[in-house]
């Protein structure tokens, strides 16, 4: 049994946390196996966080345990990891390109759509953070979706809410985050 | 501690579920009240609801040199969304190549459909102008075990969608399964599906993608009926660019490799017939008796693609009584969902059926069944005992089958046999007097003689079938070269509809039909024109006779083909001087032809040669409104110089 299934086993019984004890582990997997796949593979290469996430799943806990416990702890700590990397990822980027200033990380270059997606993915996670201040349960649920790739009404029962209730957050949310950041775009 | 603004949380949700746009303005001014800065904050989040470029949408990937770039892909369902005509209410399935949801059509009629949203491929832009290319043929199949293809588009963000009929059941493998149906059971249900691809055949369509989820088999009355989907969308989806094989594209839009042809996975892979679809029922074909796919144990998950291909075209494929046989008993529910022991099915599939099934699953499709008809007739063999295409020369086994077709009849022959052997021994011939000879001479004469006319009657047959086959192969060919065309013919389309879209549009319909009726139908009926030529004067007729009747079966009452060998008939009639039946030959073409194509050459022909027909019966009045008519018709051509020496021949006569 590796060291991941056995803590999501401690997870599911309440004797470990799944933020503290889970996390390091899934992220220094992850982090190995996307650095290893980028230095490996030809130029073309992207990598997809989310495949990312399921790959690890079968490579660290596999078909024996899957149950739906398991799967759902396993994911909610992947997820936070793989938003990590990605994140990093990004920063790193910018800052080779703009000389390390952080903040700047608002101001849309539009002359340069190159890094268009860079900025909004930073953008959009600025804003997740913002959302996750107001509203713990919809932060979540936008990002088990969007950097850990579950299917919307999984990452909803992960959460303990219906799938309803998942498609009426996800709208609100997914509306809010794009006020938030053209708010943001707007201010001086 | 703050908190999002619940109640305009609440407004927004509760807004969007309200369809009308107006009805929907109307809540919000009815619950903001004066309070304008909430109301539009909402609609502000209505506003942004419905853009669908939004980065939370998309895939992000990441690259080695750190760039993060976003792939436009739908995450979140379409549940709720309306396409075109089509409201989706709710998903019912999801696969490989994209996402199924039951949809509810308004217009024109009310109806409920499944509409199949495809996932976006590499190669989708030009999915709708492929679509509409194939929607001739597709419009031509129409076959209970063939799913329709009503309509087709794309989403907002270029996602390509299917609309086709609602059916329901199981794929074919689980079917079987669930309902425990033993080998031969499986075999009927088979050879139902069989027929469809066959149909499909004949209308000179390749599935492409042919596998047990593609199947889906019901029990209706206690039939069981099968509905092969996706018919032509294959071809739709993966519009090709040169070097680009199948099987990267399948490696990424449909995942399993079990049932893709050796051909499928060349790099050249522009070369694909019908004997691709025999490959692939083979396989399933295989998977129904073993329970096993066939590469089993082989994870193609795990595999990158060069090795898949080596599998596939290298790997030989073994007997699926030696699968069965080697299955460790393990698996005990293969043998219980077949209603049958181990030793039984290993027993029942030795022989023929190994033989049957690996002849489709043969690298070469040159040495496979080279139509799905070969591979039906030669399982029906099987089921009633008769020698199989597939197992040949083999005196033994054609000897067992006998055996087996006539176990009483065959075991008293041989005592006969034995007894007479014996009696011969002995004076035997004044045993018999002399009228009983005459008596079985006469009799033996006319056993011998409806021998002959059944051998002559299976002879035509046999050629019509010859026929057929080789139409289709030719039909195939001509299909190729299409395919190889397939860019300029991409390029002519799309040209057709830039046109403005209420002027011309009918012109433009008819040229797209038009083209592709003439790549396909007037070929065979070239072809089998070409055929019968090659006939005896007498077999002409009959073989012609023969063909109208597959052909009124095949299209119908009206269709060109039709009137082609009707034409034909008349004229073999007409030398024959039976000047009657030739008339209502022609007759019968002049009809169709005034439906389909009143202002076509062909028309003017037939009615000179109906003319000609009235005339040898002194009809002279009748054929006289024709002439005139004929006549009238010519000088509206450009080049009339043949018709007009036939007009002048049959005036003169």
């Amino acid at each position: 049994m590796s060291d991941v299934t056995r803590i999501i086993e401690a997870v599911a019984a309440g004797q470990a946390s799944a933020t503290d004890d889970l996390l390091p582990l899934i992220y220094e997997d992850l982090k190995r196996i996307a650095n290893l796949k980028l230095a490996n593979e030809s130029v073309n290469h992207t990598l997809q966080p989310t495949a990312l996430v399921h790959e690890a799943y079968m490579r660290l806990v596999g078909s024996k345990s899957d149950t739906w416990e398991n799967r759902a702890h396993f994911f909610g700590a992947a997820t936070e990891a793989m938003r990590r990397i990605l994140i990093d990822h990004a920063r790193r980027k910018k800052r080779i390109k703009r000389g390390g200033d952080a903040k700047k990380v608002y101001l849309v270059d539009i002359s340069d759509p190159e890094h268009q997606d860079t900025d909004e993915l930073l953008m959009l996670d600025e804003a997740i953070s913002e959302l996750e201040l107001l509203d713990k349960q919809k932060a979540e649920l936008v990002k088990l979706r969007f950097f850990g790739g579950m299917k919307l009404h999984d990452a909803g029962k992960l959460l303990g809410i219906s799938s309803r209730s998942a498609d009426r957050y996800w709208a609100y949310a997914r509306a809010w985050l794009q006020r938030h950041i053209s708010e943001q775009n707007q201010e001086p | 501690m703050r908190t999002v603004d619940i109640r305009e949380q609440e407004i927004f949700l509760n807004a969007l579920e309200i369809q009308s746009a107006v009805k929907r303005l109307d809540y919000i001014y009815q619950q903001c009240g004066t309070n304008t800065r909430l109301r539009e904050r909402i609609e502000t989040l209505l506003k942004l609801h419905e853009n669908d470029s939004f980065i939370l949408d998309k895939k992000v990937s990441m690259s080695p040199e750190g760039d993060i770039s976003t792939v436009t892909e739908e995450v979140h369902d379409l549940t709720g969304v309306t396409l075109g005509n089509y409201h989706l209410v709710r998903q019912i399935g999801s696969g490989g190549m994209g996402d199924v949801y039951l949809a509810e059509q308004t217009e024109p009629i009310r109806r409920r459909v499944a509409v199949k949203v495809v996932k976006l491929g590499m190669d989708t832009k030009n999915f709708v102008a492929r679509f509409n290319a194939e929607r001739q043929a597709l419009a031509l199949m129409d076959h209970p075990g063939i799913t329709k293809v009503y309509d087709a588009g794309a989403t907002k963000t270029g996602r390509p969608y299917f609309v086709m009929e609602l059916v329901s059941g199981e794929p074919i493998t689980v079917f079987c399964d669930e309902n425990r149906l033993d080998i031969k059971q499986r075999l009927s249900v088979f050879l139902e599906l069989c027929k469809a691809i066959q149909h499909a055949h004949q209308k000179g369509l390749i599935h492409r993608d042919l596998k047990p989820s593609n199947i889906i088999v019901t029990k209706q009355d206690g039939d069981f009926i099968s509905k092969v989907i996706d018919f032509g969308v294959a071809k739709a989806t993966h519009g090709r660019k040169p070097g680009q094989t199948d099987l990267t594209k399948l490696a990424l839009m449909i995942g399993t490799p079990h049932y893709m042809s050796p051909e499928q996975t060349d790099t050249q892979g522009n070369d694909q017939d019908i004997r691709t679809d025999v490959y692939s029922l083979g396989a399933i074909l295989f998977e129904l008796v073993t329970g096993t796919t066939i590469f089993e144990n082989e994870d193609f998950g795990k595999k990158n693609l060069i090795s898949i291909r080596e599998i596939i075209q290298t790997r030989s494929v073994e007997n699926p009584s030696l699968r069965v046989s080697r299955l460790e008993d393990v698996k005990p529910q293969i043998y219980r969902d077949r209603k049958s022991s181990k030793k039984e099915l290993v027993a029942r599939l030795r022989g023929d059926l190994d033989a049957i099934i690996l002849k489709c699953l043969k690298k070469d499709r040159a040495e496979r069944y080279s139509t799905v008809a070969d591979l039906a007739n030669d399982l029906r063999r099987h089921l009633s005992n008769q020698t199989i295409a597939a197992v040949k020369h083999n005196w033994l086994s054609q000897i067992r089958s006998l055996a087996k077709r006539r176990t009483k009849s065959f075991v008293a022959t041989a005592a006969i046999a034995v007894f007479l052997i014996a009696l011969s021994a002995f004076s035997l011939v004044s045993a018999f007097k002399a009228n009983d000879f005459a008596e079985k001479a006469s009799a033996a004469e006319t056993l011998a003689n409806e021998r002959l006319r059944e051998a002559n009657s299976a002879r035509v047959k046999a050629e019509i079938e010859r026929l057929k086959s080789q139409t289709i192969e030719r039909q195939y060919n001509t299909q190729n070269r299409r395919f190889r065309n397939e860019g300029a013919c991409l390029r002519a389309i799309s040209r057709f509809n830039k046109l403005p879209q209420n002027q011309n549009s009918a012109r433009r319909r008819y040229y797209i039909s038009h083209w592709l009726r003439s790549e396909l139908d007037f070929r065979v009926a070239d072809l089998l024109a070409s055929s019968t030529n090659s006939f005896q004067q007498n077999g002409d007729i009959a073989l012609l006779e023969l063909i109208l009747d597959e052909q009124r079966k095949e299209f119908g009452t009206s269709d060109l083909l039709i009137a082609k060998t009707l034409d034909m008939l008349g004229k073999k009639e007409l030398e024959k001087r039976d000047a009657v039946q030739a008339a209502k030959y022609f007759r019968e073409s002049l009809f169709i032809r005034t439906e389909i194509e009143p202002n076509g050459v062909q028309r003017i022909q037939t009615m000179l040669s109906l003319a000609d027909a009235l005339m040898r019966q002194g009809l002279d009045a009748e054929a006289k409104t024709y002439l005139e008519n004929a006549k009238r018709k010519i000088e509206l051509l450009p080049n009339p110089t043949f018709l007009q020496k036939r007009l002048h021949d049959i005036s003169g006569n």
